[in-house]
């Protein structure tokens, strides 16, 4: 073995004993540069777009080289971008392939040197560069996968094909193992970030992460994170590096199954995405003019790996040796947040476990302490008047505090009653008392206990309808009470979310009809409408839409699930027949329970 | 007549924003507070609060803002955290509207955890527990008003 081969194996063994660090890369390459008398040496990541069914998620290339780190003998004044960031033809990456394949480097002459070495040609005109030499360096893990370039440039040839056949196994060995340690090293740190993590303020955390963390390893102009919102379908942003206006735009969130956007797609397939190919809207994230380049890691649900819990995007990567220039992300990037992100999926899971118990319980006291204390205020201002012995006040106020009395009652009586029957559902203790019961009386007695919420709400209870037609004599086997909460929780339901602007134009309408298979209850309301996301979402325990969260505070999200719940025990469907206007809910329930 | 306008003159303008704000259930509240010379103006909803703030259009002296009210169409779901802490993001917008950095702003909820009460204690807002009598609210209002 040539002294100059041994001078290299040596120095680049003494470097492994080096701490991995940032700058360990640039180390080793101003060492090669020295021992090996190049002209330039540089070291490029090999960076590529996703692969979505087959075709390339961006625009430009599926591969394109960013310089990690540089050495020049010759003074030269770097300003192009090509530079820093290069698209690579396919044809002539395979060519470098295929000899490198074959003896393990490449070499070219001066027009190689222009193609491939990313410099200009007055550079290597002025340094008359007529060998160039580069070693790709493969992925430890995945040997077929080349993660990076090292690339010299010399302006003759110094070192014959024999020695640079020795130098590049040693290169390529050492490159391969350094990415490596370089990724557990890059794991570690990130890691010790998690460690510090006590169950605090996510969004802190989360913010710290993109704002400080990441940065560490590789720079960009933008990024936030995304958590899935089971309950409104959508992803919403949790936090962002930099807020744009549309940040606070309260219609700026992502529907899981918009597959046609890149945040949707990644949403959907679980799959990351790298890609060049980016729409020019506005983004949440800050950025410095377009968007060019994006790496979207999505975030798995530890408890079911096929759903998304979360997004971590990121816009616009800085060149490390430039940061005014637009990059392209790589695996090594990719790598890094996907080994991180089932940390990341741990604290989603817990967060939103969290969240919904906080909310629920927060709904939950609003919904049963809001009555109890207009019924303690309404009292507390009789005793007043008594105590005071103010009769005008008492004359005045009597019947219409002893209203407000009975009506918040009600209202918390009712809504006890509803509750009740989720605890039990969901504790499967559910215990029916079925007796022959009259359809009117049911709908009757429930629109009769819905009028308090109608008084408060300042809706006419006229414009609560029901029509019989030639049915009135129709009994059930059915529960009572239970059913009485089924239509109670519908009639205040619609109520509730009548329109505020409109309230005298406002009306339900029930009516039922038997028909060959089915006894059909139809309840239409002229109120707000449901969304067409919400259909069935509605349904679920906890669940309130978008529109009924912008329209109403009380309600928290029980009262349809409690009538799904005592329908489909006794055999029937309850379903949204139609959206708005009018909102109609359709039961079907089985002719068996004719009786 | 001179009393009247006196009275007029003294009268103190309070902002309160609440969706049960003209409903039964503070009545009580509302007649104890307007016994007191106090005028209400309601917003039952962030949008019509906004609006009042952006327009200036009174003089206000307080402002009392629930916790738990409809999150409108002025606010996001995410800063209101689904609508169950609107009334600290109505605080938080309220911050970046010069004209109001000296009124003295109250809270008055049923929402009593830990999250509203460090809101609450970090930036010295005070809070009142909604199931107080109307008489005691009243007078800690004009308290804080006048102080």
């Amino acid at each position: 073995m040539g002294t100059l081969v041994s001078t290299l194996k040596d120095k680049l063994f003494d470097l492994t004993d080096m701490s991995m660090n940032n700058s360990f890369f640039s180390t080793a390459i101003k060492a090669i540069h020295l021992i090996l008398h190049s002209t330039e040496c540089s070291l490029w990541s090999i960076n590529r777009n996703t692969t979505v069914g087959g075709e390339i998620k961006g625009k430009h290339s599926d591969l394109s080289t960013s310089v990690i780190c540089r050495y020049n003998t010759e003074k030269y004044d770097i300003k192009r971008r090509t530079d820093y960031v290069h698209i690579l033809e396919r044809d002539l990456f395979n060519m470098v392939m295929d000899s490198a394949n074959e003896r393990g480097f490449f070499r070219g002459n001066r027009a190689d040197v222009e193609k491939l070495s990313h410099q200009s040609m007055a550079f290597v005109n002025k340094f008359g560069l007529d060998d160039f030499i580069s070693i790709p360096i493969p992925d430890r893990s995945d040997p077929e996968k080349i993660i990076a370039l090292l690339e010299l440039s010399f302006k003759e040839m110094i070192i014959n094909n024999d020695e640079c056949q020795e130098c590049a196994k040693i290169i390529k060995s050492f490159f391969s193992t350094a990415f490596q340690r370089y990724s557990i090293y890059q794991k570690d740190e990130l890691q010790k970030i998690y460690g510090n993590f006590n169950g605090g303020d996510i969004k802190s955390f989360f913010n710290n992460l993109i704002n400080i963390e990441f940065r560490k390893f590789f720079d960009y102009q933008g990024a936030s994170f995304f958590i899935w919102d089971s309950y409104g379908n959508v992803f919403r942003p949790i936090t962002s590096t930099d807020k744009t206006i549309a940040y606070n735009d309260p219609t700026k969130a992502y529907p899981k199954d918009n597959g046609l956007t890149h945040t949707g797609w990644v949403g959907t397939t679980g799959m990351p995405s790298i890609s060049d190919e980016i729409s020019n809207y506005l983004w949440y994230e800050h950025i410095e003019g377009e968007p060019k380049t994006l790496m979207i890691v999505p975030i798995i649900d530890p408890a079911n790996t096929n759903n998304v819990i979360g997004i971590v995007r990121f816009l616009n990567k800085k060149n490390r040796n430039n940061p005014d220039i637009v990059d392209f992300f790589n695996d090594i990037d990719l790598n890094l947040i996907q080994s991180y992100s089932q940390y990341l999926s741990l604290i989603i899971y817990f967060y939103n476990k969290e969240q919904d118990q906080v909310n629920l319980i927060s709904k939950v006291a609003h919904e049963f302490k809001t009555p109890a204390n207009a019924i303690y205020k309404s009292a507390t201002r009789l005793l007043d008047s008594i105590e005071d012995n103010d009769e005008e006040s008492l004359q005045k106020n009597l019947k219409s505090y002893l209203d407000d009395i009975a009506d918040y009652a009600n209202i918390q009586l009712w809504q006890a009653e509803s509750t009740l029957y989720v605890t039990r559902s969901q504790q499967q203790k559910t215990k029916y008392r079925a007796k022959k019961c009259s359809l009117l009386n049911i709908l009757s007695k429930s629109r009769s206990v819905s009028r308090p919420i109608a008084r408060q709400e300042g809706i006419r209870f006229d414009n609560i309808k029901i029509h019989p037609q030639s049915y009135d004599n129709l009994n059930l086997m059915v529960d009572e009470t239970a059913f009485v909460i089924v239509f109670y929780n519908l009639l205040t339901n619609a109520i509730k979310y009548h329109d505020a602007e409109y309230p005298d134009s406002f009306h339900v309408d029930i009516r039922y009809t038997v028909s060959d298979v089915a006894v059909e209850i139809l309840v239409e309301d002229w109120g707000i409408g449901v969304e067409k996301k919400d259909k069935d979402a509605i349904f679920q325990v906890g669940y309130r839409g978008e529109r009924a969260m912008r329209e109403n505070s009380s309600g928290f999200g029980v009262g349809l699930s409690v009538a799904k719940q005592v329908i489909t025990d006794f055999g029937g469907i309850i379903s949204i027949k139609c959206l708005q206007r009018p909102t109609t809910f359709e039961i079907l329930l089985p002719k068996t329970l004719i009786i | 007549m001179n009393t009247e306008n006196k009275r007029f003159q003294e009268r103190k303008n309070i902002l309160w924003v609440d969706d049960d704000v003209r409903k039964p259930a503070l009545e009580p509240d509302r007649d104890e507070l307007e016994s007191k010379n106090c005028h209400i103006i309601e917003a039952a909803k962030p949008d019509e609060f906004l609006k009042i703030i952006k327009e200036d259009a009174y003089k206000i002296d307080g402002i009392i803002i629930d916790i738990s009210i409809p999150i409108g169409n002025s606010l996001s779901i995410e800063e209101t955290n689904n609508g169950t802490r609107t009334g600290l993001a109505l605080i938080e917008r309220l911050k970046e509207s010069s004209n109001y950095q000296d009124v003295p702003v109250v809270v008055y909820s049923v929402i009593n955890d830990e999250m509203v009460l460090s809101y609450c204690n970090k930036y010295e807002i005070p809070y009142l527990e909604k199931t107080m009598k109307s008489r005691d609210f009243a007078n800690k209002i004009v308290e804080i008003i006048e102080k």
